[in-house]
């Protein structure tokens, strides 16, 4: 038999196909719904993987996956499902699902840069086997936030059980991070130190992000230390991913490297390498593309049509507002990078927005601005009619 | 004496006019469905002397960014109402021409940060030559949204338009606020920063921080 054929019968004999087939259905649908229905719509991906996983208990094997993800982002609320159903060679299937929750407050007013984030996690994995495991937990955290650097401090209580254990497993980690961003690269650097059982599992947690032109880039990695002594105990590791953007909903999808094992819900850790196949409604880029903008113009300005703006790392910048019906009108870059709108406005407030590499509707950075009713933010330009 | 009937006839003919070429080119901008579901509110706006170009505006910006019909029909209905609340209450005791299509727009926008209708009446009421109001309630609304409070924002900028301080000076604020707030400043001493900055002089009342009270400072 070959190994073509030895997969092929693993799948047949332990995967129930029509899980894979209402997955891929309802995922299907639900990819050409929201196009009308969301003003702000939110980020929705589905991945098609070939992947290659060696498990840290069992021997090297392939294994077909499809994920998705769906994240909505507001101004002061972010949401995040995930879930994935992979079959393995020989080995059964198993399905993992995720879902995130975060708030963020200004207590303070929304320029002052504190911010408090409350946060709740809740997932789980099952496996063809009868095996299954579950997640959850609270996080809370004290943001600084700055233009291009950032930090943390918080603490988060998390508990995780699995179907081999009749006790769950709970921890409590206070946590600190820094992360610092130019222009198409972010970097974040986090300490956890977890508490579990009266044990320490100190952990250093980095990340690395780069979006440019249709390369999305992350590399990631960690070391933790285990309070015990033992091969395997202390584990570290580190993998990539990179998107490359062939066309406007899709990507060819590359990632390998290590990743390590959940000590709340039991699962091991691991090694592999994956090709894939990303499909989406619009591309997002994982690092928010930034704007900036004065306040006001001047009829000076805005009769010699050289009102612009700063957008980022941008390819295509429109804009759309009241002044035409909301007519997208493409701009073009001056010498300075800043993009140009090329109608001379008459003095007024108009509400507009932009529309940066054919992808979400932003408001630039220090423009007034307000809930557009659509789900997302609409800016006001202002012309004085007075000097 | 005829010349004014004339000016005023050719206005009774123009305006109607005008109003017919602003509807027929919204109704090509729009497809039916969209068109059946917020004519019927447009209508009422209309009767209700609402600013219907701001109502048309937002359905514009909605087909634009891809909304269905109905939800665009639900956030210009909602509009339409704050526009009517808006409109109803800052015609409480003033003439029915002082108020602009702008100022509604403004004044419903300010109650979104929970300006009261009552804050943005007094600055109607103290405006000297009828000016626009457009530019000084954005104003407020976006100090407010800074976090300067409410009553603070409201007598700056009464002040403001009280003593006629240029438009274009005024609207500066919150981006000098923004430059101050950035470089450390608290709320108060920013706000205090941009009006200095500005050369604005400070409302009456007002003993911000940091300045020497009147009569301590040295001569010339």
């Amino acid at each position: 038999m070959s190994p073509r054929d030895d997969w092929r019968e693993g799948i047949a004999r332990s995967t129930d196909f029509r899980i894979l087939l209402v997955a891929a259905f309802v995922l299907s649908i639900g990819m050409l719904s929201p196009a009308k229905g969301w003003a702000q719509a939110p980020r929705w991906e589905i991945d098609l993987n070939a992947s290659r996983i060696e498990y840290d208990t069992m021997a090297a094997l392939n294994a077909p996956s499809i994920s998705t993800l769906v994240d909505w982002r507001r101004p002061s609320l972010f949401g995040r499902l995930s879930g994935s159903v992979t079959g393995f060679q020989n080995a059964g299937w198993s399905t993992q699902g995720r879902g995130d929750l975060a708030g963020l407050f200004s207590p303070f007013g929304v320029l002052n840069p504190v911010r408090i984030e409350l946060a709740g996690t809740a997932g789980g994995s099952r496996h063809s086997s009868g095996f299954n495991s579950f997640i959850a937990g609270v996080d809370a955290r004290l943001h600084v936030r700055g233009r291009s650097v950032g930090g943390w401090a918080g603490a988060s209580l998390t508990s995780g059980r699995n179907s081999f254990d009749t006790a769950s497993v709970m921890g409590a980690a206070p946590s600190a991070g820094l992360w610092a961003q130019r222009g198409p690269i972010r970097a974040t650097l986090s300490y956890l130190h977890t508490r579990i059982s009266g044990e320490f599992y100190p952990e250093v947690d980095f990340t690395f992000s780069l979006s440019q032109g249709a390369l999305d880039l992350t590399v990631y990695g960690g070391l933790r230390r285990s309070p015990f002594e033992g091969p395997g105990l202390h584990e570290s590791w580190a993998a990539a991913t990179a998107a490359i953007w062939v066309h406007p909903i899709a990507a060819l999808v590359f990632s390998g490297g290590q990743y390590s094992s959940d000590i709340f819900q039991g699962l091991p850790g691991g090694r592999f390498v994956s090709l894939g196949i990303r499909l989406t409604l619009r591309r997002v880029r994982p690092i928010p593309i930034a704007a900036r903008a004065p306040i006001i113009y001047t009829p000076e300005a805005a009769r010699a049509g050289s009102i612009g703006f700063e957008v980022d790392g941008a390819r295509q910048v429109e804009i759309a507002g009241d002044w035409n019906g909301w007519e997208r009108v493409p701009l073009a870059q001056d010498a300075t990078g800043r993009w140009v709108v090329p109608v001379g406005l008459a003095p007024g407030a108009y509400r507009f927005n932009l529309r940066v590499d054919g992808e979400r509707w932003i408001v630039p950075e220090g423009v007034p601005q307000m809930d557009d009713g659509y789900g997302g933010r609409v800016g006001l330009l202002i012309i004085s009619n007075q000097q | 004496m005829r010349l004014a009937w004339f000016l005023l006839a050719g206005m009774c003919v123009c305006i109607p006019r005008a109003t017919a070429g602003q509807d027929r080119d919204f109704a090509s901008s729009v497809d039916a469905v969209t068109l059946a579901v917020v004519q019927p509110i447009l209508d009422a706006a209309t009767r209700d002397s609402l600013p219907v170009q701001a109502l048309r505006s937002k359905v514009l910006e909605g087909l634009a960014k891809n909304v269905r019909p109905a939800q665009i029909g639900q956030v210009v209905a909602a509009l339409a109402d704050e526009f009517r609340s808006a409109r109803s209450a800052l015609r409480t005791g003033l003439p029915p021409l002082a108020l602009g299509d702008g100022e509604v727009v403004a004044a419903a926008m300010a109650a979104r940060q929970e300006i009261g209708f009552d804050v943005v009446r007094a600055l109607l009421e103290s405006r000297p030559n009828g000016g626009s109001l457009e530019v000084p309630v954005t104003v407020l609304s976006e100090l407010v949204r800074r976090g300067v409070p409410v009553e603070e924002a409201a007598t700056l900028m009464t002040h403001v338009v009280r003593t006629a301080v240029p438009l274009g000076l005024a609207a500066q604020i919150p981006g000098k606020f923004d430059g101050a707030l950035g470089a450390g400043r608290p709320p108060a001493a920013a706000l205090v920063e941009a009006l200095r900055a500005l050369n604005i002089p400070d409302p009456p009342g007002r003993d911000p921080p940091g300045r020497d009270p009147p009569g301590r400072r040295p001569p010339g």
